[in-house]
This record gives C-alpha cells, structure tokens and sequence, in this order.
C-alpha cells in the first residue's frame, strides 16, 4: 500500500526522531508501520549522556525511538529528546505524580513489565520525538488507562512538556 | 539625446494622466476590518488546529470550502490556547472557545479557564466567562463541551483527576455551578435538558437540568461497555439525537439520547467473518460520523489488533445506520486519522490526513473533491455550523 511505502521510507529515514512541522501524524505514521526497520541501539545511549540510569532490568533497544519496549503505550515527546531522559524530567521542570500506566513486554527477558507514563510539565512543549502507541490504551472514561489525557495534574503548572516511561514493577498475570 | 527625450515624453504622459483623473482620486481606507455573514453559510467549516507541539497557539480556521484558493477558502482565525474546546451556535450567532491562559506563558504561573464568546460577524470576542480552572485537556473530543437546553447551558467536562460538569448560562454570561459526576467522563447532550457522561464501570450516567441549569435527576445504567475486551470509543457519531458508539473490534452500540434517560439499543458489527479475519476495524481520532439521512460512515483499517484503535484508515464504510447495514466503500486518497461532517451533519464527507491536510469527498462517487488550501499541523477535528 502506498501509505506504507511512504510511511516506511520516513521511519527508516529517522523522522521519528528528527520531528517535522507534520510531526505528530508522521509519527503516528511510524507507529503504523512499526519500527522494525529502525536501528536497535544500546540503551546505554541514555545512561552515557549523564543522566540515571534506567534500571538493571536488561533491555535493548533506543530510547529515543518511538519503537522502543517501554513505549508500547506512550503519547507524547520523549523525553530524552527533551533533556531529560527515559525516566527523568528535564531540567526545570516538574515530574507528575499521577498518570496512567501501561503494561509492555520486555523483549530482552520476556517480562511484561508496568510502565508509568509520567509527564514532565511547567514548560512549554518540547516539540521533539512525537510517539503515540497505544497498546492496552482505553478511552478517557478509563483514565488510569488512557494516554489522551494531559497528565500535568497535582503539579504547580498543568503546562505540558514531555513523556517519560518508568519502570515501577513487574506485571502479574 | 533621443533617450532623454524619450524618458521626459513618458514622464510628462505619466504626470497629465494624473492631473486627468486627480479630481475622480479616492483614496483608500485606513483601519478598515472584514467581517463575515452572520450566521455563517451552513456549508462552511471550523477546522481546529491544535498545535500540538505548540499546544499553547491553537487556531481554529474559519473557512468556506467552496473557495477555490487560500484566500477565497480562509475567512478568518480564532485563538484556542492550551487543547481548547470548541462549540458554535447558529442560533445565537457565535463562537465558544474553551481555553486555559497561563499567567506567565510558558512557564507557567496561575491558569485561568475561560469560555471566550465571539460575535459570529466580526469574529471578535464580545464577552468572556471564567470557568474553574478544571477543565479536561488532552487530545480533543468533541463531547468535553456540550451546549442544551436550546444552546442556553454550555457544559464543560473537568478532571483533575476529580470529574465534574461546570455549567455555563449563556443568557446570563455567567458560570452556575459545578455538577459532580464520581467515575463518568464527557457531556453527551441527552434529551431535552440532560446529559451524560461514559463511565468507567462500564455503564452510563445521565444528568438532567432544571430550567435554573440546577440538578433535577441523576440517573445511572447497569455496565454495558465492556471495556477491557472491546471498549466503545468515547466519540460517537450522533445524528438527530442517536449516538452510534463504534468499538475497538468493529461492533457498534446505538444509544437512543432522544428521551430522559439513554436507551441502549442491541449491538451490532460492522464486519462480517471475512473481514474480521482481516483484521478490518474502525480507528482514528474520530472514527465515525452520521449524517441526518442516516448514513454512519466509518474510517476502517485492515490487519487491526490491540493497540491500533487510534490508527486510522484507508476506507470509509458507509453504513444504513438503523438497520447496520454496509450500502457502500469509500477508498480514500490519503490515508484518513478522522472524520467529520460540515453543518446539520451533512455531506461532503471531510477527512483528516496522516498527512496533515483536510480532503473534502463526495459521498455519492466517493472521489477526492478537493484538498483545503490552509497550513496546519494537526488539525484533527473539524466542526459544522449549526
């Protein structure tokens, strides 16, 4: 199909993380095809640029690209791309302390972990990765489970900037 | 020499032909501002620009789609700071942009909710309302604002996470109260002074108003929506008072919003074995429409699993919405994230693209019509007049 032509010779040119003015549908566009295309990076790529570390849960993958394990249900900018990274705020701004969690299968040990989306706000946008994915989304009569919603609740500025994706624990079945 | 005397003649021409119609000369206005018919043509449109990642600059375009270019099709612009809502009222001939001011722009400070009232002729605002500062944002719905009672209350749905209704009286231009609704999200207008809101157990919750726009009744169904296994969208397509609720798998769920309370109807599926073996399921930031013929009109996506309810699709089915039945398949152009109807809910078929622009198609031949000329970047709803 045409838009999978399209759509697959942008996600292996890297768009998802090089956002253009079109950048929310392109990305949706990337989530459409899937990331298989895009390069698996050492998730050290976070942890060399000063930032915490994630987790000693071993991982693969980039994150920062949209196809990675964490972010099977994320909807906003990553915000690695925003100065912060993975698990931690940017600078300056403020992480929420209440938000929705998904749930994604590590592909390293096969683990399905719970993720808990919490955004960084007080800023404006951060204007940079886009990604929505939307595995285990519901809608926003499910809060808890939705990532339509702006999350920027419970902190002194409901402005949001950016998305990180945390490990709080593994998920029983 | 010739040359001189070349550029002196010309020179000379150019001066008597002033000196000619010097005495006819009028010239132009200073400070002169257009302005618009009032209420606007019903085939025009209200397309909203979220800005996601400048979600602070919103825009909603005023346009006539018949226009053949940029400037025959732009009219004019509001501002809708912050995931604003929007609602429009032909009768009372304006425009309600629900939006959040931050005291210091960007970086923050106190917000301020407020339903800006616009004259629909001069497209300036003429009043204002604060709100509490509670309201929903998000990616947009079109049920997180809601006007009744003949367009006198305006609702607005909060969640902080807390959920409640701020109730507007647009008669007065003043806020009335805030209706709490525990566990129910959105204002789905539901008789003649009601609404009601999805809640997470799976039922809904309806809310009617007095004439005051005070709580007469609040009512609740028993759970019906199964949500973990096949969830209803929270964005119906709503013609003449009945809802069609698509679902994440393809099953549609009418709901009868005409009486005091909603009666919900049998459910149905939008596919048959093959195509469900397809993978073939509804999807997009607004998947579904309903026009005042009846015609439900749903964005479809092959090869569909968990997760890809958001994704849109490369067809429109077209649906005899009381009887489910398929009378037709538009292919789209360019792939489809949401759709929408100008006016009392009626045809051309709009779509929003992946790649960013509005397609407007003829439902009857179900060919690309034309694509509007306006620069946006995220226009995912767009609204008629009414």
């Amino acid at each position: 199909m045409k838009w999978f032509d399209k759509l697959s010779e942008k996600s292996t040119r890297g768009l998802a993380q090089k956002i253009s003015r079109r950048n929310w549908l392109t990305a949706l566009g990337v989530v459409l095809v899937g990331g298989s295309s895009l390069p698996l990076l050492p998730v050290a790529r976070a942890a060399s640029s000063g930032q915490p570390k994630a987790t000693d849960v071993a991982e693969s993958g980039d994150p920062l690209s949209c196809d990675y394990w964490r972010y099977c249900a994320i909807d906003g900018f990553l915000c690695g791309c925003c100065g912060g990274s993975v698990n931690v705020c940017p600078p300056g701004t403020q992480m929420s302390p209440i938000t929705w969690i998904g749930t994604c299968r590590n592909p390293v040990d096969g683990n399905n972990y719970v993720i808990s989306y919490n955004d960084c706000c007080g800023k404006t946008a951060c204007g940079h990765c886009m990604c929505n994915r939307n595995e285990g989304d519901r809608p926003m009569y499910r809060p808890e489970k939705s990532n339509d919603i702006n999350w920027c609740l419970g902190t002194e500025s409901s402005l949001y900037h950016c998305s990180t994706a945390v490990l709080i624990g593994l998920a029983l079945e | 020499m010739e040359r001189g005397m070349k550029n002196l003649l010309v020179t000379l021409l150019a001066l008597s032909a002033g000196i000619t119609h010097a005495a006819d000369f009028q010239p132009e206005v200073i400070g002169q501002v257009a302005s618009v018919p009032s209420p606007h043509p019903a085939h025009w449109l209200v397309v909203h620009d979220l800005a996601f990642n400048h979600m602070r600059e919103g825009k909603l375009f005023i346009v006539d789609p018949a226009g053949s270019g940029l400037g025959d099709q732009l009219r004019g612009i509001l501002s809708a700071d912050f995931l604003a809502g929007f609602l429009t009222s032909a009768a009372r001939r304006e425009h309600y942009v629900i939006e959040s001011f931050h005291a210091r722009g960007g970086r923050g400070g106190e917000r301020t909710d407020v339903v800006s009232i616009y004259d629909q002729a001069t497209l300036s605002v003429v009043a204002e309302v604060i709100i509490p500062a509670k309201r929903l944002t998000g990616v947009p719905n079109r049920f997180a604002v809601a006007l009744i009672d003949d367009d006198r209350f305006l609702l607005v749905y909060n969640f902080t996470p807390s959920q409640s209704i701020s109730v507007v009286d647009l008669e007065q231009r003043s806020f009335l109260g805030e209706i709490a609704t525990p566990g129910c999200a959105f204002a789905i207008p539901t008789g003649d002074r009601g609404f009601s809101g999805l809640c997470s157990d799976g039922g809904m919750m309806t809310v009617r108003l007095d004439a005051a726009g005070a709580v007469a009744d609040t009512t609740r169904t028993a759970p019906f929506n199964d949500i973990e296994n096949d969830a209803m969208f929270e964005k119906p397509a709503i013609s003449g008072g009945m809802a069609y609720f698509p679902t994440f798998t393809g099953n549609v769920v009418p709901i009868d919003l005409r009486g005091a309370t909603p009666e919900v109807g049998e459910t149905w599926s939008l596919t048959t074995a093959a195509e469900q073996a397809g993978g073939w399921r509804p999807g997009g930031a607004w998947p579904a429409v309903a026009d005042d013929a009846g015609n439900l009109y749903v964005l479809m996506h092959a090869d569909g699993a968990e997760g890809t309810h958001k994704n849109g699709g490369d067809q429109v089915w077209v649906f005899d919405a009381a009887r489910g039945v398929r009378k037709d398949t538009i292919v789209l152009d360019h792939w489809g994230i949401a759709l929408s109807l100008a006016g009392a809910g009626t045809p051309p078929l709009i779509v929003t693209s992946l790649e960013g622009g509005i397609d407007l198609y003829d439902t009857g031949s179900g060919t690309l019509l034309k694509t509007l000329a306006i620069e946006t970047s995220t226009p995912l709803l767009v609204h008629g007049i009414r």
